[in-house]
């Protein structure tokens, strides 16, 4: 009974170019009572972005960590370029982490306070082995990310607390960046932002991802930030996909009479 | 209490300024809300907009000094923290927060916590204070009065916590709510259920509103004039809609602007959609 995608739903057959793919994924977590996710699909192609839309409990969380290979589905499985995701072999798995990165919700609590910011970009360099060879060329190539998010290169030398939440996201996109990922999956990136900082996150996000050809899988309860960023998107609601298409054409069209719901219920400006 | 029904503001903040220690949070913040106003205030982290609500309520938490006046009822909220204070809170002004998880009590009951009021504030007891806590519950259009009116808050949904929280403020028919980020931490359908609510409870009963949020949306939909606070400060004051055309204040006008370029990126509103309507 899995929902039928729209008609310009894509499904995500293995013969697409999928770079990382859901396919008929299902998770429970341990000892709970129900599927938190039912017989999901998505995909996103190399360079393409998808939005992962639904409100609390739709299981969109739930599907972004199965796709960044931190829970294993229950039934079904996660395809990168093509291949079931292969988590116990090391040299795959380092693989995997290296082309698929994360930037989650609060700028607080995932930089670690203790860590210089250079130390914090840097560290996912060392722990999966594409560290530079020399400390300068580490230096260097910390602060070439720095300034590809708008921060002056000397902010590596400081710890987080004299950043702003909106300066704190930058540096944790920045360090998700670090080992030149294929695949970006952020987990509702502004929410915890102030509004005039979202949209500065926003257009950064869509400048990354169109500079440096990143596909990005992008969390949020907010569909004006899905619109924004993402050509594809999928509405999550009870743990199904019930509808997923171009966004543009889900949006001005929804098939489903739950995401005309979610659409129709936006506030808006007068 | 009753005598000051007249032309007295019914709530008059002026040259409101909140310390901690030496370091001034909130400076020189002004507010008049007469009966039966909706006003918003919007502001964005650390504006000063929640410590502003907090001294309206004397509530502000304890290394915290506010000075300057803050009128409600006719009652100094600032020197009059005490006694004057409590009876002034919950029933000429009470509060609805962000979190309902956190401003509610998750070892009594829904029913005793509405009870509570009822009977401090309106004295009622036995069959009287039992239709009233029912009455209460209906009125914020919850399914089944008692058997929520049974429940714990673990035990129901996050939108109807917030509606339970919304029965406790309007219980004792204050003269003033104030709701502070009220629908934040709700999903957006759960949310306009709720500002719906909140619109149409305010406006039967001839009640102010003083809405407190980062989100212009949502205020412009249930207000009528918002103060837009920045750094502890109040920046400008105005009509909603000609804040929302017309801001005077370069900071206004890049809020609106952002909050208008995140929109712009969904299709326009369906027609007939409530967030479609303007403030009466």
């Amino acid at each position: 009974m899995s929902a039928p995608a729209s008609a310009f739903g894509a499904p995500a057959p293995a013969s697409a170019p999928a770079l990382l793919a859901a396919e008929s994924v299902s998770y429970r977590y341990r000892r709970a009572g129900h599927d938190v996710l039912v017989g999901v699909d998505v995909a996103v192609g190399p360079g393409a972005s998808l939005g992962l839309v639904g409100e609390s409990g739709a299981g969109k969380s739930t599907l972004a960590q199965l796709l960044l290979g931190l829970h294993v589905p229950t039934a079904g499985r996660i395809l990168f370029r093509g291949e079931p995701l292969r988590l116990d072999d090391r040299s795959a798995r380092l693989a995997f982490r290296r082309s698929v990165q994360t930037v989650f919700q609060d700028p607080y609590s995932s930089l670690d306070p203790r860590m210089t910011v250079g130390r914090s970009i840097a560290e996912p360099l060392v722990s999966l082995g594409t560290a530079q060879r020399s400390a300068e060329d580490r230096r260097a190539r910390v602060g070439a990310l720095l300034e590809s998010v708008g921060l002056p290169a000397d902010a590596a030398t400081r710890y987080p607390s004299a950043f702003s939440g909106g300066q704190r996201q930058r540096i944790a996109i920045a360090r998700a960046l670090a080992p030149d990922p294929a695949v970006l999956i952020a987990d509702e990136p502004v929410s915890a932002l102030d509004m005039s900082v979202r949209i500065q996150i926003v257009d950064l996000l869509r400048d990354l991802a169109a500079a440096r050809g990143l596909s990005l899988v992008l969390v949020s309860h907010d569909l004006s930030v899905v619109a924004a960023l993402c050509e594809n998107i999928a509405v999550l609601h009870d743990g199904r996909v019930v509808e997923q298409g171009a966004t543009d054409v889900v949006l001005r069209s929804p098939a489903d009479p739950y995401t005309r719901r979610l659409i129709d219920a936006i506030p808006r400006l007068p | 209490m009753s005598r000051v029904q007249g032309a007295a503001p019914l709530v008059e903040v002026s040259g409101l300024r909140v310390h901690d220690g030496d370091r001034e949070l909130v400076g020189a913040v002004d507010l008049r809300v007469e009966p039966g106003d909706r006003v918003g205030i919007i502001g964005e982290s650390g504006s000063g907009k929640s410590l502003t609500a907090l001294s309206m309520l004397g509530l502000l938490p304890h290394p915290l000094r506010a000075s300057g006046t803050v009128l409600v009822g006719g009652t100094d909220m600032v020197s009059g923290a005490g006694r004057a204070g409590d009876r002034v809170r919950g029933s000429t002004v009470t509060a609805v927060f962000q979190e309902p998880l956190t401003s509610l009590d998750p070892l009594m009951s829904v029913g005793r916590q509405i009870a509570w009021p009822l009977t401090r504030h309106r004295g009622l007891r036995g069959r009287e204070l039992r239709t009233a806590v029912l009455d209460a519950l209906s009125d914020v259009r919850l399914p089944d009065p008692e058997r929520v009116a049974r429940s714990y808050i673990h035990e129901i949904s996050g939108g109807q916590r917030q509606r339970v929280a919304i029965a406790i403020a309007l219980a004792c028919r204050p003269r003033v709510l104030l709701a502070d980020e009220p629908t934040t931490a709700l999903d957006v359908t759960v949310q306009a259920g709720i500002l719906d609510l909140l619109d149409t409870a305010v406006r039967e009963r001839g009640m102010a509103l003083v809405l407190i949020s980062h989100d212009l949306a949502v205020v412009s939909r249930i207000t009528d004039r918002v103060l837009v606070m920045r750094n502890g400060r109040g920046i400008e004051q105005g009509p909603v809609a000609r804040i929302l055309t017309a801001p005077a204040d370069p900071y206004t006008e890049q809020l609106v602007a952002s909050a208008r370029a995140l929109e712009a990126h969904l299709p326009p509103a369906p027609a007939g959609s409530p967030s479609g309507e303007g403030p009466a």
